[in-house]
C-alpha cells in the first residue's frame, strides 16, 4: 500500500486530505507540524511526502529541501494557499522555489479532489506527470 | 482628504506656519493612505491564504459526500446527489470569485506602492520600520510586510506580532510568508542575516 505523509497544520485541510487520500486506497498520515512530520518521515517508510509551503513557524520549502536531502528519492508535492507568481516580483515564484528544494510537483489551494488525487498519482508514478500537468 | 486651517490660512505674514500646515496635511494624507493599504494588504493576505485552506476543506469533504452517496442512484438519494453536486459548483464558484478578488486587491496594493515610491522624494514618509534596509526594500514590500518584517527581525513570534499589529495569528503568518518570499529567505535566522548584512553595508 502506498504510503503517503501530509504536513499541513490547518485543521481542517489536513485531516480532509488525509480522508480523501484514504478512500482512495492510500494509508495517509497526518502531521499538524514541521517537528512531527520530520520525527514520522524518520521513523518510517513513506511513498510521498505532501508539504504545505507555509507553516507557521518553518517555512515549508526549508522542510521540503530537509526532506529531500535526506531521502531523495521519495517525491515531494508541495500544497500553497498563495498564488505562486509574485506579481510584485515576476523573476521569484514559489513553485520555482518548492522544485529547486525537490518538490517533484506543486498545488495551489483552493484544489478540488479531483486535482488532489491526480497530483497525488502523478507524483507517485513520475511517468505520469508529463500527462498531468 | 483634507483638513481646513482657516486660521493658519488667514494669516498671510507667516509663510513659515503655512508650510508646516502643508506639511502636516501631507502628513495626514500619508498617514490615512498608509493606513488604507495596510487594510487592503490585510484582507488580501485573508483572502489568498486563510479563505483557500476552510474552501479547499470544503471541496474534499463535499466530494466525499458525494462518493459515500453514490452507491444508492435512485429515490431520494439521487436529488440529494443532485443538491451535493450543485453545492460543489457553489463552491468553486466561490473560489472563482475570492481569486479574482484576491488579484484585484494585489493589484491595486501594487499601484499604492508605485505611487507612494514615486512620490517619496518630495514627501513626509512615514517610517515603519526603522533600519535602513527596510527602507531600501520598501518599493518591492508592502507598508504592512515592512511592519511585520520589523517584528519577526525584533525576535516577535507570529502570535506576538499578530497580536501587536491588531491582526489574527494566521494573517501574520500570511504576511510573513509572502515577504520571506520575496526576499528570498528560507527562515526567520536567514531575514535577521540578510537584515543584519545590508545594515552593515549602507
Amino acid at each position: 500500500m502506498t504510503r503517503i505523509l501530509v504536513v499541513d497544520d490547518d485543521p481542517s485541510v489536513g485531516p480532509a486530505i488525509v480522508m480523501t487520500l484514504g478512500h482512495e486506497g492510500y494509508d495517509t498520515v497526518h502531521a499538524p507540524d514541521a517537528g512531527i512530520g520530520m520525527r514520522a518521515f524518520e521513523a518510517s517508510r513513506f511513498d510521498l511526502a505532501i508539504v504545505d509551503i507555509f507553516l507557521p513557524d518553518i517555512s515549508g520549502i526549508e522542510i521540503i529541501a530537509e526532506l529531500h536531502r535526506k531521502s531523495p528519492e521519495i517525491p515531494i508535492l508541495a500544497i500553497s494557499g498563495f498564488i505562486f507568481r509574485d506579481s510584485m516580483d515576476p523573476v521569484l515564484d514559489y513553485l520555482a522555489l518548492a522544485t529547486k528544494a525537490g518538490a517533484a510537483a506543486c498545488l495551489r489551494k483552493p484544489f478540488a479532489s479531483w486535482q488532489l488525487i491526480a497530483a497525488v498519482r502523478a507524483s507517485v508514478a513520475p511517468a505520469l506527470l508529463t500527462m498531468a500537468f | 482628504m483634507t483638513i481646513g486651517y482657516p486660521h493658519f490660512n488667514a494669516s498671510p505674514a507667516s509663510p513659515l506656519l503655512n508650510s508646516a500646515v502643508e506639511q502636516l496635511s501631507r502628513l495626514q494624507i500619508d498617514l490615512m493612505s498608509d493606513a488604507l493599504r495596510r487594510a487592503v494588504d490585510d484582507v488580501g493576505a485573508a483572502m489568498k491564504h486563510q479563505l483557500s485552506e476552510p474552501l479547499t476543506a470544503l471541496l474534499l469533504y463535499l466530494y466525499e459526500i458525494k462518493r459515500a452517496g453514490a452507491f444508492d442512484a435512485a429515490g431520494s438519494s439521487a436529488a440529494l446527489g443532485e443538491i451535493v453536486d450543485r453545492a460543489l459548483c457553489e463552491i468553486e464558484r466561490v473560489c472563482n470569485i475570492i481569486g479574482q478578488v484576491g488579484e484585484a486587491v494585489e493589484a491595486s496594493v501594487d499601484a499604492e506602492a508605485a505611487i507612494a515610491h514615486g512620490a517619496s522624494n518630495n514627501r513626509v514618509r512615514v517610517g515603519v520600520v526603522g533600519s535602513p534596509t527596510a527602507r531600501t526594500n520598501a518599493h518591492r514590500l508592502t507598508p504592512r510586510e515592512q511592519e511585520v518584517l520589523a517584528l519577526i527581525t525584533g525576535g516577535c513570534s507570529n502570535k506576538e506580532g499578530g497580536y501587536q499589529l491588531g491582526i489574527s495569528t494566521r494573517t501574520f503568518e500570511a504576511h510573513r510568508a509572502h515577504l520571506m518570499g520575496k526576499l528570498g529567505a528560507r527562515n526567520a535566522a536567514d531575514l535577521i542575516r540578510m537584515t543584519s548584512n545590508r545594515d552593515q553595508r549602507l
